[in-house]
């Protein structure tokens, strides 16, 4: 019972926090939602191009040496 | 991957969430910034348009060195890290005009309808960005990738030259609303010391993530072009 006390009371610090000081957290937790949305697109992105690397290496086959177009 | 590159992402991730958290620090926080007439909020601001063009100036010069390798060496791997460079450096070009001009718009030209006024640095950074968006109708008209690649290394440190005149002579001689004019183009007398806190740090940060995405795309360019020369090996 008081578990579920200190909780209510937890999320209402939160609310007195965020509506504090023109409401400024939460463009802060709006900017860190889009940051962490970013950070898995960049890794994402890098697991794809690590697949497509490794994809590109065996159509090569590894005898051969890099071509050089020049 | 290497396992540097892992740690290189991994630190830039962390170092940046620090930066957008310091960037919103406020009342009865060591951070807090004051509040000044005009600017109000808008003041961290400074976090993140002017770190834009710290950005984009650090990869026109990363994008010069290699294209002066590409001149020395001759390597495609050259011509595509100097290209991307260059890309990755349009982009944040383009970020910038974007959010000065939101930002002037709400400070400077307030109760205007004013979102584009040609102020000098302004005008200065349009043409900068417009001189390496002409470097890709460059390449773009050329086929030989020998030719294209060395007549566009040339043309690449031509417009490299242009930077420090573009960005750092010419606006500090003109009268702008920008700060520049008093010897420091990034504060000015009402800019609190204690932004420099988040403010160098933020600049960091942002030359981090445009070399992340420089990373990513100079991967998949030489990815590309390896599959391109296997195209050519199964034609002839």
């Amino acid at each position: 019972m008081s578990m579920i006390l200190l909780l209510i009371q937890a999320a209402r610090d939160i609310e007195t926090v965020m509506l504090d000081n023109d409401k400024l957290l939460v463009v802060l937790a709006v900017v860190l939602i889009i940051w962490i949305g970013i950070t898995v697109f960049i890794y994402a992105t890098d697991r794809k191009i690590d697949r497509l690397e490794s994809s590109v290496k065996a159509l090569r086959g590894e005898e051969k040496p890099p071509i050089d177009p020049s | 991957m290497p396992p540097k590159y892992k740690t290189i992402r991994l630190v830039i991730i962390i170092w940046m969430t620090f930066v957008l958290l310091g960037a919103f620090s406020f009342g009865g926080t060591w951070l807090n910034i004051p509040k000044v007439a005009m600017l109000e909020h808008t003041a961290r601001n400074l976090y993140f348009h002017v770190p834009m063009w710290f950005t984009m100036m650090a990869l026109t010069a990363l994008s010069a060195v290699h294209a002066i390798q590409c001149l020395r060496t001759n390597s495609p791997v050259s011509d595509i890290r100097s290209r991307t460079a260059a890309l990755i450096a349009v982009t944040f070009g383009m970020l910038g005009l974007a959010t000065g001009s939101v930002w002037a718009h709400y400070t400077w030209y307030e109760g205007t309808n004013i979102w584009w006024n040609f102020d000098p640095k302004q005008t200065m950074a349009a043409v900068q960005v417009l001189i390496y968006c002409a470097y890709f109708a460059l390449r773009s008209a050329l086929d030989d990738p020998r030719k294209r690649a060395r007549i566009a290394a040339v043309y690449n440190l031509f417009a490299f030259a242009t930077v420090p005149f573009l960005l750092y002579v010419l606006p500090r001689q003109l009268e702008s609303l920008h700060p520049g004019a008093e010897g420091n183009p990034a504060f000015s007398d009402i800019t609190d010391p204690i932004m420099r806190v988040v403010f160098y740090p933020a600049v960091l940060g942002f030359i981090g993530v445009g070399w992340l995405l420089y990373t990513q795309r100079v991967r998949l360019a030489r990815a590309l072009m390896m599959l391109r020369s296997i195209e050519e090996d199964n034609h002839y």
